[in-house]
């Protein structure tokens, strides 16, 4: 959106009417800091909740008075305004209800949407009206709610018709992009008329609430039912939003199972995706288990999730120990997430999305980044070079989850407990580097300075806490492994240096460690291809929890398991570290540019640990040095070649082989120090 | 350190105020509130990036 058009936002409302000076939000310091230490009270949590509430009434605004200026968007529905205008009776008659539907999370979501779209910095296929009409969708639900009689027209996408919070219709589709009405009849508006609660006894009977006519067909809009299942008329269907509700010791988690609303997932408009009852009731009782533990073991937690979080926009299940998840800054209180594979991993999740939407309504408040700073860094849960902004979200995120992990180790035995203490192990020490790192960095307010000063205060003493020596040296390793793999992919050595060594090489000489301190810094080259880092670590996971599947994954194979991983990686992970030498380098005589394959063999022994340090130098010496004698070095002997130039503080420190590891982190000078280069990006 | 002090935001504090005054308002901290969300809106969403299978990991 352009400065004009930002400049001109709002000036098209009609005669003010309200009072001069509209207060603006507040946070206590005391409140800002407990927020930031994961500390914060009921209080603080609430004014987070009416600063988003705020905001949202915002986002509606701009989009009305873009709305307004631009007749193309209107399109056969009539103006934004008659949608405002019924949005205003319903909330003067049913204001708790519309205050709910407003927050829904995807009412932000499409907000947002129409502000890049009008803005012209996003391109949707659906036409323009399409997409706008989805105002008169949110009065039809808010009209529902509300009990007023009224008659609307709304947008329909391929012959799916999506109210708000309430649920959608199919119909018969001429065309993608047409037109339904909905028509609503007079009716005393009811708290609970469009939300089945499972605690009922007996579910009310189906009340018709209103007819959606399309052409000939036509379906009727009905409360929620259990189950979520549809009610299939002649030539359509309607199927109100599942509700799901998890109580346990008097905390209650209920939140809408979102399969169906075209903005329910971030960055794009999707069609429905009903799920089966059958699936509803997996996704239920998944979040009862998760429920029950997450107020069993974190029950500060819990009243936090109570509080803030509405949605959950359900995926397909992703491949062990990759569960996928996300929400966004637009959308409040909504959760996109894969098929969680456990009530642990499922609360899990809830928790680091929590953290989400609490800095993302901080940030909202208050800057704590420079958004003029473009710079990128390294972060040990990501395969991309992140901006700073993103940094600290991911901070703040994996600090969350860290407590959860710390805490959740002392209730399980077993393999869940060495996973526990591994999740804790890796993510308490990657969070605090990090975190530490980018404190000094460039780019973060005073405010950003004094938010991760309260994430440190907490996260620091629980370095000292003591972890079973077998998941604390596993959860070091990957963490290099990340670090190494990030580098090769995204980090380029000098050019000078790299001929330079490859010279050396060649003529038989030492490595020149002079060269290699006297170097200036690698240069960031983001690959986009760069995915899936994390194999390892995936495996290392699957050994900790159940060491009988990781032994079959083993056996059978276990790309077949983890994508991109090997025996090699088997081997490694599971401590025979000669046999994982072995396989590597047979990996790497078959496919010498295998990064995965030059990095597990410098995790192996410390004879092989510049392969690890600095393999991004590695790579590009030994092909520099095939392009001159013709033939690449064997990859043990340039390890042992490069390690005196690349690796300090040897044999005199005494300490353990992967305590070696000295190569900057790149956090150590990203995002402080290096810009991303253009020609690689 | 804590001083006791609040910190004040640009965003408007609407939370007492009806849709009916949200359409109307012309209120300058309402103006300013708005000119920051869209800000926020149109800058990159840096929670995500990279968009498709690498907002797998959304931190």
């Amino acid at each position: 959106m352009t400065p004009d058009a930002l400049a001109d936002l709002s000036g098209t409302a009609r005669a003010d009417l309200s009072p001069p000076g509209l207060p603006r939000h507040r946070l206590s310091e005391r409140d800002f800091d407990a927020l930031a230490a994961a500390n914060a009270d009921a209080t603080a949590i609430e004014r987070l909740r009416e600063a988003e509430s705020s905001y949202r009434r915002m986002v509606l605004r701009a989009v009305l008075d873009l709305l307004r200026r631009d007749s193309a968007a209107r399109g056969p529905l009539p103006p934004p305004d008659a949608a405002w205008d019924l949005l205003v009776e319903a909330e003067r008659r049913a204001p708790a209800q519309i205050a709910r539907l407003i927050a829904c999370p995807q009412i932000g979501a499409w907000a947002a949407h129409m502000v890049r779209r009008l803005g012209g910095d996003l391109h949707d296929d659906a036409p323009l009206w399409v997409d706008a009409g989805q105002l008169h969708a949110l009065a039809a639900s808010a009209a529902i709610e509300a009990g007023i009689g009224a008659s609307l027209l709304v947008p329909m996408r391929n012959g799916a018709v999506h109210l708000p919070v309430l649920g959608h219709a199919l119909l018969p589709a001429r065309q993608p992009w047409d037109t339904a009405w909905v028509r609503i009849p007079d009716r005393p508006a009811s708290p609970a008329v469009t939300t089945f609660s499972p605690e009922r006894a007996d579910p009310p009977p189906s009340t018709k609430l209103a007819e959606i006519v399309s052409r000939n067909s036509s379906v009727s809009v009905r409360m929620a039912a259990k189950h979520g299942a549809p009610t299939p008329e002649h030539r359509g269907s309607w199927r109100a939003r599942p509700a799901l509700t998890a109580v346990c010791r008097g905390e209650t988690l209920a939140v809408g199972l979102e399969d169906a609303d075209p903005y329910r997932l971030v960055g794009r408009t999707t069609a429905p995706a009903r799920l089966a009852p059958a699936d509803v009731d997996r996704w239920t009782a998944m979040l009862h288990s998760a429920w029950d533990l997450v107020v069993a073991e974190h029950r500060k937690t819990a009243r936090e999730l109570s509080a803030l979080i509405a949605t959950l926009a359900p995926l397909p299940r992703a491949a062990p120990f990759r569960s996928f998840s996300g929400s966004t800054g637009d959308a409040f209180g909504g959760v996109m997430l894969s098929e969680p594979e456990n009530a642990t991993q499922f609360a899990a999740t809830l928790v680091h999305e929590l953290a989400h939407f609490k800095l993302g309504a901080v940030m909202h408040l208050f800057d704590l980044t420079d958004f003029s700073s473009s710079r990128l860094g390294y972060t040990p849960w990501r395969d991309d070079p992140r901006p700073l902004r993103g940094i600290l979200h991911g901070i703040y995120a994996y600090f969350h989850v860290t407590d959860f992990w710390r805490r959740q180790r002392l209730s399980t035995s077993g393999g869940e407990a060495m996973l526990a203490h591994f999740e804790f192990a890796f993510w308490r020490d990657q969070t605090l580097q990090t975190a530490r790192t980018t404190r000094a960095s460039a780019g973060l307010t005073d405010l950003g300075r004094r938010f991760l000063d309260g994430v440190l205060v907490t996260l620091e003493p629980w370095c000292s806490e003591p972890v079973p020596f077998l998941a604390g040296d596993l959860a070091e390793i990957m963490a290099r492994d990340h670090l190494a793999l990030w580098r090769a992919h995204h980090l380029r050595p000098p050019s000078a240096l790299v001929a330079e060594l490859a010279r050396a090489w060649v003529d038989g000489r030492t490595a020149p460690r002079t060269a290699v301190g006297a170097a200036g810094p690698e240069i960031l080259a983001p690959c986009p291809d760069a995915r899936d880092l994390d194999g390892r670590a995936c495996l290392a996971r699957l050994w900790l929890l159940d060491r009988e599947r990781f032994r079959q994954a083993a056996r059978t194979g276990p790309e077949s398991v983890v994508a991109g991983t090997t025996s090699a990686d088997c081997a490694l992970v599971s401590g025979d570290r000669t046999l994982a030498r072995r396989l590597y380098l047979t990996e790497l005589a078959t496919e010498p540019g295998r990064i995965s394959s030059w990095v597990g063999l410098g995790l192996t022994d410390r004879e092989h640990g510049a392969l690890a340090d600095r393999p991004d130098l590695a790579l590009a010496v030994s092909s520099a040095v095939e392009a001159t004698a013709g033939r690449r070095p064997e990859p043990s002997e340039l390890a042992a070649w490069l390690a005196p130039a690349v690796i300090s503080g040897n044999d005199e420190t005494g300490r353990a082989p992967d305590e070696h590891h000295t190569a900057a982190r790149p956090a150590d000078w990203l995002p402080g120090s290096a810009e991303p280069d253009g020609a690689g990006a | 350190m804590d001083t006791g002090q609040n910190i004040e935001s640009t965003l408007a504090d609407l939370t007492g105020l009806g849709l009916d005054r949200v359409r109307e308002s012309q209120d300058e901290v309402l103006t300013a509130g708005i000119h920051r969300m869209v800000m926020l809106i149109c800058a990159p969403d840096e929670r995500i990036g990279g968009g498709g299978e690498k907002s797998r990991l959304d931190a």
